[in-house]
């Protein structure tokens, strides 16, 4: 067995993650200490980073512009940490996103000099950035502890709310990613698409502050449900909303199906192009 | 090839397709069944191969002639257009070494990812880690970041690493031209350990006799094709014929020449206005040229035996080069010489007139001098590189480089048996007799 899945049935995007569930684990392992080692403060770093966001937030957005209009029955600080909930889970897309077009790209090596199941890479880039963005939950669920005194128990409903989450990204992940081999305008693009989410998604604004017709229909945004439910379980104690959330896991799945099968389809030619 | 195949390639085909926009190529792939307009490209076509358990396989072959592609797609890291390639058991491939390393990490980090990479289980590579660090001998840097590693260092870790995976198919891609002399032999000594244990190698290179030494078979490729297969002295003595674009057997120089570069007594060419030596048979094109050229050395030519030679000669071979200099200005002290150097450049002999007290002409414009170098080629199998120089000494007793030409003659030298080294010292090895 050459760790090379080539299969294009659609249950490969799990076998093909159980049989390298090791090299996955140590490459996710590596990609998170990378991004620190050599600094003084080195894991450190990955907690302080959000802190400084939180803090920045709650300063420009709590006392310097006053955005909290129509959400008069929000608590003070909590506005902050509302809006730090919702970059949180935008920040996590964009970032996998925009490292799709040039994941493969930039990994030359693994697609032409070893032998390597090249089809792992977006779940890694995931679970990296994954982790940072249960650091910044932390961070988060420590401040909001600060200010109301407690955490919601339904925090552990977070994982149900993020692992269709994680499976979306991952299917667009194999998408670009393959795209991004053959067409470098798909980076620009990617730059584009998470900019244009970051505005377009319920963060600096409740779905309720927009007008009506609209409220349903920004549902299409893939972060839109996922925000309102992160919202839900970390700060306001609600249960999430197991149907859309089952409606989004299919939607999710699809668009893994899809992503993974056009990925398989196209390596090969990957190290014609590369 | 009755034997236990463990590689069996059929019609092995692969082409590589430029297309003219980007996109094309993505949408050929999308939609099939329209052709879209490209330029194909032939790496590969028709290459039937079964290769044996434990047997060790050279490729060699011109650059672009398909090698490295054939690794790959063996490997599996590229895919071809056409054919099967059937594989039997775990293989490890070292296209590159240490091309999955990541230089932040140490030593031993990247060792583990590396092994797991390959399919490693972690428990394996504990276990033999202490064999992987002996063998590369890096043992007091082997927790310092692989950035701070020299490359010799680099690479003997990661040959190391590959080695000890036990693979049951192993491919190398002139990876083992690097590391020191040292490295090497203990390589191939591992490599002999491997192949004893049942281990099947494929390896290219252009180092004709490490083909020669270590494999049991070897395969030419040119163009894409195997134009050879059998025997590996045999094979690497067509490779020779084909980059030297001749035949093996003497043929006369002057037979081929045409009739406006007809030659003299000596197989000089008659006309002096040309550069003779561009025009040989044996000539280097990647020569290193240097001088202020008040003279130029305008041609050569090589005998083997008394006969004019092709490139190929003989352990043992009686060589002659006549070389001719052309003088364009005044030149007092002209002093001819000639070196002999390895494939790498290590000087094998060099002699000159001035160290020989051999009377020569001083040059002036418009005159001719020739000088003839004799020597016997004792050098054991490989290729040779014959430089010629002129220069000449100035009022201060300092030679000056007139016209030196470094690499200008090409010759492979080989001989019955696989005596290594450079130099061929004739031993003799007899049983002593017990009384």
């Amino acid at each position: 067995m050459n760790n090379v899945n080539d299969s294009l049935n659609p249950t490969g995007i799990f076998t093909s993650l159980s049989q390298n569930i090791d090299l996955t684990r140590q490459l996710i392992k590596r990609e998170i200490i990378s991004r620190y080692r050599g600094s003084v403060m080195g894991f450190f770093w990955t907690m302080l980073t959000p802190l400084m966001m939180l803090a920045i937030y709650t300063f420009i957005f709590g006392y310097v512009f006053d955005v909290r209009r129509g959400n008069s029955e929000m608590p003070d600080g909590l506005f902050a940490v509302n809006l730090f909930c919702g970059l949180i889970v935008h920040g996590f897309f964009a970032e996998g996103i925009n490292r799709a077009p040039t994941l493969i790209t930039g990994n030359v090596n693994y697609v032409k000099k070893v032998v390597f199941p090249i089809e792992i890479f977006p779940w890694v880039t995931v679970g990296a950035t994954l982790f940072n963005s249960m650091m910044s939950f932390t961070v988060l669920c420590l401040f909001n502890l600060a200010v109301t005194g407690s955490i919601p128990v339904t925090i552990i409903w977070l994982p149900v709310v993020l692992l269709p989450f994680v499976l979306l990204m991952t299917g667009a992940i194999w998408l670009f990613s393959a795209l991004g081999v053959y067409l470098s305008d798909i980076k620009q693009l990617m730059g584009m698409l998470t900019t244009a989410l970051l505005f377009l998604s319920p963060i600096f604004y409740p779905i309720s502050a927009l007008p009506p017709a609209l409220q349903s229909v920004i549902y299409l945004n893939p972060l839109a449900l996922i925000i309102e439910q992160c919202r839900d379980v970390l700060l306001w104690g609600k249960l999430p909303n197991f149907t859309a959330l089952a409606v989004y896991f299919i939607v999710a799945l699809v668009v893994a199906v899809i992503g993974f099968t056009w990925f398989q389809k196209s390596r090969r030619g990957f190290a014609d192009v590369l | 090839m009755s034997c236990d195949s463990v590689i069996s390639i059929r019609s092995l085909a692969k082409t590589y397709y430029v297309y003219k926009r980007p996109i094309d190529r993505v949408l050929q792939s999308i939609f099939p069944e329209r052709v879209r307009q490209h330029r194909e490209v032939k790496a590969l076509s028709g290459i039937d191969l079964d290769i044996c358990k434990g047997e060790t396989i050279g490729i060699i072959g011109r650059n672009g002639s398909g090698k490295s592609t054939l690794l790959q797609i063996i490997s599996g890291t590229l895919y071809q257009t056409g054919g099967t390639v059937s594989k039997q058991g775990r293989l490890t491939a070292l296209l590159e070494l240490g091309a999955g390393f990541n230089p932040q990490f140490t030593g031993r980090e990247n060792a583990y990812l590396n092994a797991s990479i390959m399919g490693i289980p972690r428990s394996k590579l504990e276990q033999r880690f202490d064999d992987i660090l002996e063998f590369s001998g890096i043992e007091g840097f082997i927790d310092q970041p692989v950035k701070t590693y020299s490359s010799g260092m680099f690479v003997r870790l990661a040959f190391s690493v590959a080695i000890h995976m036990d693979p049951d198919i192993l491919i190398v891609d002139e990876a083992l031209s690097v590391g020191d002399v040292g490295f090497q032999s203990k390589c191939f000594r591992k490599l002999r350990e491997l192949k004893e244990g049942g281990t099947t190698t494929l390896f290219v290179t252009h180092a004709t006799e490490l083909i020669v030494r270590h494999c049991d078979r070897a395969v030419l490729l040119e163009k894409g094709n195997i134009v050879s297969l059998g025997e590996p002295m045999e094979v690497v003595n067509e490779y020779q014929n084909l980059l030297f674009g001749s035949d093996l057997k003497p043929t006369l120089a002057e037979a081929s020449t045409p009739e406006d570069h007809a030659t003299d007594q000596h197989g000089f060419f008659i006309d002096t206005t040309i550069d003779g030596c561009q025009l040989r048979k044996t000539y280097n094109s990647s020569e290193y040229r240097w001088g202020d050229r008040r003279g130029i050395i305008q041609d050569y030519v090589m005998l083997v035996n008394g006969e004019s030679a092709t490139g190929v000669c003989s352990t043992g071979d009686r060589i002659d080069v006549l070389v001719r200099a052309v003088f364009l200005e005044q030149v007092a002290n002209p002093i001819y010489g000639l070196t002999i150097k390895t494939a790498d450049g290590v000087t094998v002999y060099g002699a000159n007139t001035k160290d020989r007290n051999v009377t020569v002409e001083p040059g002036g414009p418009g005159s001719v001098a020739m000088v003839r170098f004799s020597f016997t080629a004792d050098l054991v199998t490989a290729d040779y590189f014959i430089s010629l120089g002129l220069a000449d000494i100035d009022d201060l007793k300092e030679s000056i480089a007139v016209d030196r030409r470094f690499d200008l003659i090409h010759l492979y030298i080989s001989s019955d048996h696989l005596d290594f080294g450079i130099v061929s010292l004739n031993m003799d090895i007899d049983r002593i007799e017990v009384a």
